[in-house]
């Protein structure tokens, strides 16, 4: 009983480490530029909910426009701060964009932290446990795991069936080849940075719905995303997505048994000890 | 070549020995002690990411881990201080040069190098707080003892500011010394191109590996002579990869001028900017951006330009 109740838990953890991990593979797959800032959009999205929520917003409503407003952020830091990186080819663009989103996300953290030293978010739903056959299963839980599996099906048809969706990955695949085909990288980049902050602050609301999230906590998402991403495969989405739920089980276990600071610890080795033995990701897609 | 070095180093050694007896406010001597510190940790960065192009992005962490081994064992094991900080250092170099071997032999890209390292930087942090009753967690380790017993009659600040003097010298002359050999050469053919640096038979792994060796042990070292300077280490005082790397790229990578001329200056400015508390890392954190935009050739690269441009505009003029 006790092992499917993390497992349900340690899934929906993992399904939003999942979302984290498929805007940082999205962002890199495009511009190759592995966004370090990541996790601090989370935060970001977060204390805007927030915001909007002490002004006596509707809950509904105030999630919906600080995730747009958050995507907005996105597409001004992306417009403002990262054309100068495109503009460099390989390795240089590389170093470049991890040495811009570095200094951009310390900077933003410290700003948060300071600012709103004191904020907590977390939604809290008005329903008692659910009793399924023996299992007791809360309720946000399940919400968390339901919204984040059908943003992430709403994103596969979206890369999948829609015009702009294939454009997206032929910018993946091949740049060059797609500027051949008349599609515009630069316009796409933006789009997909939109989509990907944007989904970075959904995955800080349904954290929100398991936990707590507090400004502090910008650096360590970052970094769930990142590993998620890099446990996938820097390219591939599937991967982003299996590897996000194995880690939330991962995560999920380890944290039971061992408590929180180590199970971070047990985490991140699970991870190193991943990317050392498979450098392309968990389903092994070689680019 | 040599001589030009011999008088170069002669008037930086003077420099850094005259510097403390022009001040005498303890404050002062704090910052001047911190600006040569910062100076070594920058020194080592450039040997790691100046001169073979590595990223590490947890300089904080092998600090920290020659902090934490000088700063422990001696209480456990009843081993004089001055013995056990240059096996800390000896154990972050280890750790860093098995970072380098391990990224360097399976070609890691600098994506999953920068992850790597990031996680090893979290690691550390989680380490010293979940071993909390070993390493004091959050809230800090004290430490009680000097390396040496330090004469009443001697201020603290100014005995410390020459053993990290000492340190500094020493190693800038084994900088020298390296960058002027045969490795020095192959430190350049590596930032150049790898591979054509391997076709020519320069073993890159191996110079990579040495590179973060002496880098990560330099790191170490002054992490243990840090601890006793300071007397409280905490694992919140080992962020500073940020600092680091803005002062290395402001200075210019692959000089030796750059890291002592880009700490000294960002020491100074971290010092202006203290009343502006946590804010720093903030204006830092911009700094690096903009840096890293518009300044990637460093302050010494622009300043050997200088005479040229204004021969060129001098030049301009006289045509007119």
């Amino acid at each position: 009983m006790l092992v499917i109740e993390l497992l349900l838990d340690g899934i929906s953890f993992g399904l939003m480490l999942s979302l984290l991990g498929v805007g940082i593979t999205l962002i890199f797959g495009l511009g190759e530029i592995l966004n370090l800032a990541h996790g601090e959009f989370v935060v970001i999205c977060t204390i805007l909910a927030l915001i909007f929520m002490s002004g006596g917003m509707d809950v509904f409503l105030s999630i919906v426009l600080s995730l747009v407003i958050t995507g907005l952020i996105g597409v001004a830091f992306e417009r403002l701060l990262l054309f100068p990186v495109y503009r460099e080819r390989g390795e240089v663009r590389i170093l470049m964009g991890i040495f811009m989103t570095y200094g951009l996300s310390l900077a933003i953290h410290s700003y948060l932290v300071n600012t709103f030293p004191k904020v907590h978010f977390s939604v809290r739903l008005p329903y008692r446990e659910l009793i399924i056959g023996g299992l007791s299963v809360r309720p946000s839980t399940l919400l968390a795991a339901i919204i984040a599996t059908s943003a992430l099906i709403l994103l596969g048809l979206f890369l999948k069936r829609t015009y702009v969706g294939k454009a997206v990955r032929t910018v993946a695949q091949n740049e060059v080849g797609a500027q051949l085909c008349g599609v515009n990288p630069a316009n796409l980049r933006t789009l997909i940075f939109a989509l990907g902050t944007a989904m970075a602050g959904l995955a800080g609301i349904l954290y929100g719905l398991i936990a707590t999230v507090t400004a502090t906590l910008g650096l360590d998402f970052t970094t769930f995303a990142i590993i998620v991403a890099i446990a996938g495969g820097v390219r591939s989405v599937y991967g982003a997505i299996v590897s996000g739920i194995i880690l939330g089980i991962v995560h999920a276990f380890s944290s039971f048994f061992f408590g929180a600071s180590l199970s971070l610890v047990i985490f991140l080795i699970a991870v190193i000890l991943i990317v050392l033995a498979r450098p392309e990701g968990v389903l092994g897609e070689k680019s | 070549m040599r001589k030009v070095n011999v008088i170069q180093n002669l008037i930086i050694f003077t420099a850094y020995i005259i510097l403390p007896l022009l001040l005498n406010n303890p404050y002062q001597l704090r910052v001047l002690n911190l600006l040569v510190i910062f100076t070594l940790f920058t020194i080592s960065s450039n040997i790691i990411f100046g001169h073979t192009r590595q990223l590490f992005l947890c300089h904080g962490a092998l600090i920290g881990v020659g902090a934490y081994t000088s700063a422990l064992l001696p209480k456990s094991l009843a081993i004089p201080p001055w013995v056990v900080i240059p096996l800390g250092a000896l154990f972050s170099a280890c750790i860093g040069s098995s970072i380098s071997a391990i990224s360097s032999i399976r070609r890691l890209s600098i994506v999953l190098m920068a992850v790597l390292t990031l996680s090893l930087q979290i690691i550390f942090g989680e380490v010293i707080v979940g071993f909390r009753e070993i390493t004091g967690g959050d809230e800090g380790l004290v430490l009680r003892h000097d390396i040496i017993q330090v004469p009443s009659a001697i201020n603290r600040e100014i005995l410390y500011y020459y053993l990290f003097v000492l340190l500094l010298l020493v190693s800038i002359i084994i900088y020298n010394r390296i960058v002027n050999s045969h490795i020095g050469v192959a430190f350049k053919c590596i930032v150049e191109d790898e591979i054509a640096a391997s076709s020519v038979g320069v073993n890159v792994v191996k110079y990579k590996i040495l590179s973060a060796f002496i880098g990560s042990f330099l790191l170490g070292l002054t992490g243990g002579v840090y601890a006793y300077y300071n007397l409280y280490i905490s694992p919140s005082l080992f962020n500073l990869d940020l600092y680091i790397l803005v002062m290395l790229v402001f200075g210019g990578m692959g000089t030796l001028a750059g890291p002592l001329l880009g700490a000294g200056v960002f020491t100074l400015v971290f010092e202006l900017l203290r009343p502006m508390g946590p804010m720093t890392t903030l204006i830092f954190g911009v700094l690096l951006i903009i840096l890293f935009l518009y300044f990637r050739e460093g302050l010494v690269a622009w300043l050997r330009r200088l005479p040229t441009l204004h021969r060129s505009i001098s030049g301009r003029t006289l045509a007119k």
